[in-house]
């Protein structure tokens, strides 16, 4: 790779190294993130609003990995060599760091956020917000989708901004925002939504994982990075959709369950 | 997530009706935009296969090469007797190729390997053009990455050359001082000879394997390729002493001015001319070359006629020697077959019929080769 891109994008006939590539692009969206955090941070110290220290710890733990899963090498992997680094960045972006940087944003700062009318209308409709998320989880896996837009820069990060921004309005849309009364009844819906991004998956892995060929151009015609063929990696990807999404969910679930129990103990109590 | 007792609220209803609307333009915008890629993706691969083949279907079929290079046991390789009566698929690659022989050869593996049956009856052969480098043992190395059946061929610069110019495509070129470092341009892409031994299909790189599982079936199950009649029946060879000549054609004209392509071949040990053509559809037809000089194409009359290497071969085909048919009688359209006569200075008036062809397509062997370190 021997011209600077700004973002990861499938470079076609280009043949794999380990050598690093700088991605500018992905340092001035990273840092703006990270502006934009402390600046919020900074706003509110004034006004007696302030981020505990969790959530200072999952934002930064959310971040890093954004920034991880998004630069060299899992980024350029993921965008033109291998399936199952676009699956693997596409689990851990929705399912994993999404969340945590959700959890590291205090209610303040989401409901600042929130309150841009397109946003705060997405948000206060989960099914709206789930329907987009799956909306993404198809369209940026449709195979004339990716190998149209992975080629490009521009393509390769609307797929990457899809992603975090669907995922980040859906989870902002099942955070406990009703009143104390109604929260039970809206942990059993976000545990049903939450339960209910699991079954998607299941198809788009099984068609990947029966496919007879390989699906994606890009991918297919990619240089080898690893000793897996096309169809392999392709079946490795599907298996991935399949199962990977499941210790996550679980995971998800028992604490949104358990959060529920506990709150169940609070109201019952004394 | 994080919970919070002030939680996110849903905005107020004006507001979320002030800003309902939002949402749905943007939802239709992106799929809109969607969409749009969507279908030109789809257009475009359309657009590179109109036909119901995948691969490229060449202008005129190709007759296999005859070349004998060595294997990589070091024994003589006869290519064509070898491959004889075997669909064969045929690339000219070099091991250091990073990219475009890895990509082919993995994918043919690939669509092999999943089914024998396929297996069985297609025949892969790999010619090593990077002299210096490709060692019979490195070529082997190199092939068994992918299957231990395919077939590598190995010679010296010359013999290469040779193989290439047979097979009609441009002979690959070793650039040592490549941007400091060591290139190779070769042909990209991989001829497709059927069991009659005629090649109608060249798949470039980007080939996919649906595509060569869909065609190699075709390709074994039919032996010509429909809407292209074999060289054989549109053209028959002619002979005519020591010189057999083939592949005669005329592309479709778009003016009053056409121009005629063959090959000859010289089986003599004494070499031949091509001194004058005539034929009864132009008024004047005039043997010409085409020459690159400094970057531009321009014709030349060939005025001592076209020579004829003894025991080598002629080649009239774009850009160079050919018979220029000026001030056409009638038009000619593909499909029809015009009657020609050659006189050549020692085997004498030769007569022939050329078939018209569709005009020639856009196969510049510049932008179908490719370089790379």
């Amino acid at each position: 790779m021997n011209t600077i891109q700004w973002w990861c994008s499938a470079q076609p006939g280009q043949v794999w190294t380990w050598s690093f590539q700088a991605y500018p692009g992905i340092w001035i969206f990273m840092l703006a993130i990270g502006a934009a955090y402390a600046g919020a941070l900074r706003w509110a110290r004034g006004r007696e609003r302030s981020a505990t220290r969790k959530e200072l710890t999952a934002f930064g733990v959310g971040y890093l990995l954004l920034w991880a899963v998004l630069d060299w090498p899992l980024g350029p992997l993921a965008a033109g060599y291998l399936l199952t680094a676009h699956m693997t960045q596409y689990l851990l972006i929705v399912l994993l760091i999404v969340p945590l940087l959700d959890a590291g944003m205090p209610g303040w700062m989401v409901r600042r956020v929130c309150s841009l009318p397109p946003l705060g209308w997405l948000v206060a409709r989960p099914v709206v917000t789930f329907a987009l998320l799956n909306g993404m989880m198809v369209a940026t896996h449709l195979p004339v989708l990716v190998d149209a837009l992975k080629p490009l820069q521009f393509g390769s990060m609307a797929i990457d901004l899809a992603w975090i921004g669907s995922a980040l309005v859906f989870w902002w849309s099942v955070r406990t925002d009703a009143p104390e009364a109604e929260r039970a009844a809206r942990y059993g819906k976000r545990m049903l939504y939450v339960a209910g991004i699991k079954m998607l998956p299941i198809f788009l892995g099984a068609f990947f994982v029966f496919a007879e060929f390989p699906l994606f151009k890009t991918f297919e015609l990619a240089a080898r990075a690893t000793p897996l063929s096309a169809l392999e990696d392709q079946i490795l990807a599907g298996l991935i959709m399949w199962m990977g999404t499941t210790p996550i969910l679980l995971y998800r679930l028992g604490a949104a369950w358990f959060s529920w129990v506990a709150l169940e103990a609070r109201s019952s109590g004394p | 997530m994080a919970q919070t007792d002030e939680g996110v609220r849903p905005p107020s209803r004006d507001r979320a009706r002030a800003g309902g609307r939002v949402p749905w333009i943007v939802c239709l915008l992106v799929a809109g935009a969607l969409g749009w890629a969507g279908c030109r993706a789809e257009t475009g691969d359309e657009a590179a296969a109109p036909s119901r083949w995948r691969g490229v279907p060449l202008e005129q079929p190709e007759p296999k090469p005859d070349f004998v290079l060595a294997d990589t046991e070091g024994r003589p390789f006869d290519f064509r007797a070898e491959t004889d009566g075997r669909m064969t698929l045929l690339l000219f690659g070099y091991t250091s190729c990073p990219d475009v022989c890895p990509v082919h050869l993995a994918q043919l593996a690939e669509v092999l390997g999943r089914y024998p049956e396929l297996r069985r009856q297609v025949e892969v052969v790999f010619v090593g053009v990077d002299a210096a480098r490709d060692t019979p043992e490195r070529v082997r190395s190199f092939l068994d990455r992918f299957d231990e059946r395919f077939v590598g061929l190995v010679g010296t610069p010359a013999e290469l050359e040779a193989a290439q110019r047979a097979a009609g495509v441009p002979p690959a070129f070793v650039d040592q001082e490549w941007e400091g470092g060591y290139s190779v341009s070769h042909a990209g892409w991989i001829l497709a000879y059927t069991a009659d031994g005629m090649a109608r299909l060249r798949y470039p790189f980007g080939t996919r394997q649906i595509d060569w599982e869909h065609d190699l079936r075709l390709l074994l199950a039919e032996r010509t390729v429909p809407g292209q009649a074999p060289a054989g029946a549109a053209a028959p060879a002619v002979e005519a002493g020591a010189l057999v000549i083939r592949d005669a054609r005329i592309p479709e004209p778009a003016s009053d001015v056409a121009a005629l392509y063959l090959r000859v071949r010289n089986r003599d040990g004494t070499g031949d001319r091509l001194q004058s053509a005539a034929t009864p559809v132009a008024r004047r037809t005039m043997l010409h070359r085409t020459v690159n000089e400094s970057g531009r194409a321009s014709m030349r009359l060939a005025s001592d006629g076209i020579p004829v290497p003894a025991r080598g071969e002629v080649r009239l085909e774009p850009g160079g020697y050919h018979v220029m048919l000026s001030g056409l009688t009638q038009p000619l359209v593909r499909g029809m077959e015009v009657e020609v006569v050659l006189v050549f200075e020692r085997a004498g008036t030769l007569r022939l019929r050329a078939p018209v062809v569709p005009p020639a397509a856009a196969l510049d062997s510049h932008h179908a080769a490719h370089a790379h370190p």
